[in-house]
């Protein structure tokens, strides 16, 4: 138990690491993270998990013994959404309406993480079809917080933040169309990217909201996340989305430091309307930025208001666009929430939809406006922490508040313009919950925003804290 | 929908809409999804209103260059 505990506990770049080595074998780690799942199974983290991978990991440590590394993730347990295909494998997107769909072929992130030497050991718990924020999935069961199992994991990558959080992966993939890897990211206490629309393949995926739908990394630290990240991104002819631009070497670029980065928050916005213990983590994040060189100032979005109400009209209609036949077709084998969204989305005004797309192009527009006087911004990656199973209301500032609405108050900046952003862990609330913090970037700037979390992550420990399951 | 100056959406609104669109809706879903786009729409409406006076403005979701900037916007910019 205690060796598997300390195998479980280190990061992806020191486990790929010590595989290189030789120290590890990529045996060991799947073995120990295929017996975690098993350990955390009702946390409902996994829908299913490949016992073949240990075949895999057996020719991963005989390459490694004969010399040979395949890349940078040789023999390292990652973990997959359920809405990303392996072929040969279930997809199901965490619904009925998908419960027999095998997957043909690899989603290209598949092809890349295996290219890098990474081992597929199973597909994660999500909300179903990923609409939604907190993993409650009727079919495969609630996914639950390893940090209290009467909380909620936020979603709708839920089950992929539980079983990084838990050790039961060394990293996993999201997907995040409105914030969907960074609030499982913020309330399991792990890091996640949601990268540059473009900038990750989503061939292979099923979508969402096409024009915000991309696929993130999650793991324990920027580290970790910077490793994934760099197999991951590149451009993609099988994507019709999928941006022409170079990859920057994120690992590489990590500890250049902050010194004389300019770090913005948005008045009126970046540290209105949240949490105590939210706000007190963005402010305790921007004074470690400080301390570490870089200077902070106030930057001005003059249209910020409205980005809720655009997100869940976009996040509507498109949704409800691409399930249009399946829900007159296999109506009964949705979930009663999600069936309600996609029918809903049905019924807004085209003129809706495409105001609030023209308000996206403004919203971008006094982004990058912004970006000529600072770097990185910073808000809450959400405005509370995690919240009790079941649960569809949350209290703020004192009044009960409709938490799909909430739950995009953040999230839905970079959702809305593509920008890129990450969630870091940010300390803990009163009941030692995770509180995030999102950093966003320019288009294509992960590895700034990434160099400015491996930055938070020397100068506190937050990242390092592990939850019960995993600390004993 | 009987009365588009309104926010709030009535269960024949929907079932009218739903039946437009070829929408098989119960009524119990109809209720549903009447209260939830009448949550929804007093927002919807201010921004589409609101962008009603925003002229020459392209919906646009992707970007073309490294930094999304237009050249001349790129001057002073760090990487």
């Amino acid at each position: 138990m205690k060796a598997r505990s300390q195998l479980l506990n280190m990061e992806l770049h020191t486990a790929a690491q010590r595989v290189a080595a030789g120290d590890v074998s990529p045996v060991d780690l799947v073995g120990a993270c295929l017996d975690q799942a098993v350990a955390i199974s009702d946390t409902n983290a996994y829908i299913s998990v490949f016992e073949d991978a240990l075949e895999v990991a057996e020719a991963s440590a005989a390459m490694i013994r004969a010399g040979y590394r395949i890349g940078p993730l040789h023999g390292m347990p990652i973990a997959l959404k359920d809405n990303i295909n392996v072929a040969g494998k279930l997809t199901t997107a965490g619904s009925a309406v998908l419960k027999d769909n095998i997957s043909m072929i690899d989603a290209t992130v598949v092809e890349r993480l295996r290219s890098a030497g990474a081992i597929i050991i199973g597909k994660t718990n999500l909300h179903e079809f990923a609409w939604g924020g907190t993993s409650a999935n009727v079919t495969f069961g609630f996914v639950k917080n390893p940090w209290n199992k009467g909380r909620m994991p936020g979603g709708s990558s839920g089950g992929s933040g539980v079983a990084v959080a838990s050790g039961a992966c060394f990293g996993a993939l999201g997907t995040d169309t409105g914030g969907s890897v960074r609030l499982p990211s913020a309330l399991n206490g792990i890091t996640g990217v949601r990268p540059t629309i473009g900038r990750v393949s989503n061939a292979g995926v099923i979508p969402l909201a096409w024009s915000m739908d991309t696929v993130g990394p999650m793991a324990r630290s920027a580290r970790d996340c910077a490793l994934l990240l760099g197999a991951l991104a590149g451009h993609d002819p099988r994507d019709p989305g999928s941006a022409n631009v170079g990859v920057d070497d994120y690992s590489g670029t990590l500890d250049a430091g902050v010194g004389g980065l300019r770090v913005g928050l948005i008045e009126g916005y970046s540290l209105h309307h949240m949490q105590a213990a939210v706000e007190k983590a963005v402010r305790e994040a921007v004074e470690v930025l400080q301390d570490l060189g870089a200077v902070v100032r106030e930057v001005s979005i003059p249209d910020i208001e409205g980005n809720i109400s655009a997100q869940l009209t976009v996040e509507s209609v498109e949704p409800s666009t691409y399930h249009q036949r399946s829900l007159r077709a296999k109506r009964d084998d949705y979930a009663d929430d999600v069936r309600l969204l996609l029918q809903a989305g049905e019924l807004i005004p085209a003129v809706h939809y495409v105001q609030a797309q023209r308000y996206r192009a403004l919203l971008r527009q006094q982004m990058l406006a912004a970006y000529h006087e600072v770097d990185v911004i910073v808000c809450p990656t959400l405005p509370f922490t995690a919240t009790p199973l079941g649960e569809t209301l949350v209290n703020i500032d004192g009044e009960d508040e409709d938490m799909l609405s909430a739950i995009m108050q953040f999230t839905g900046l970079p959702s809305l313009t593509g920008l890129p952003a990450v969630s870091v862990p940010g300390g803990f609330d009163q009941d030692r919950m995770p509180v995030g913090v999102q950093l966003i970037g320019r288009p294509f700037a992960e590895a700034t925003l990434l160099r400015c979390a491996a930055a938070i992550q020397s100068a506190t420990d937050h990242h390092l804290q592990r939850p019960p399951v995993l600390a004993a | 929908m009987a009365d588009m100056r309104s926010d709030q959406l009535t269960v024949e609104d929907v079932q009218a809409t739903a039946a437009m669109i070829g929408l098989p809706l119960t009524d119990a879903d109809a209720e549903e999804v009447a209260e939830l786009l009448s949550a929804w729409m007093p927002a919807a409406v201010a921004l589409s209103t609101r962008m009603q006076s925003v002229q020459e403005l392209m919906p646009a979701s992707t970007f073309n260059t490294v930094t999304g900037l237009a050249p001349h916007e790129l001057a002073g910019v760090k990487g």
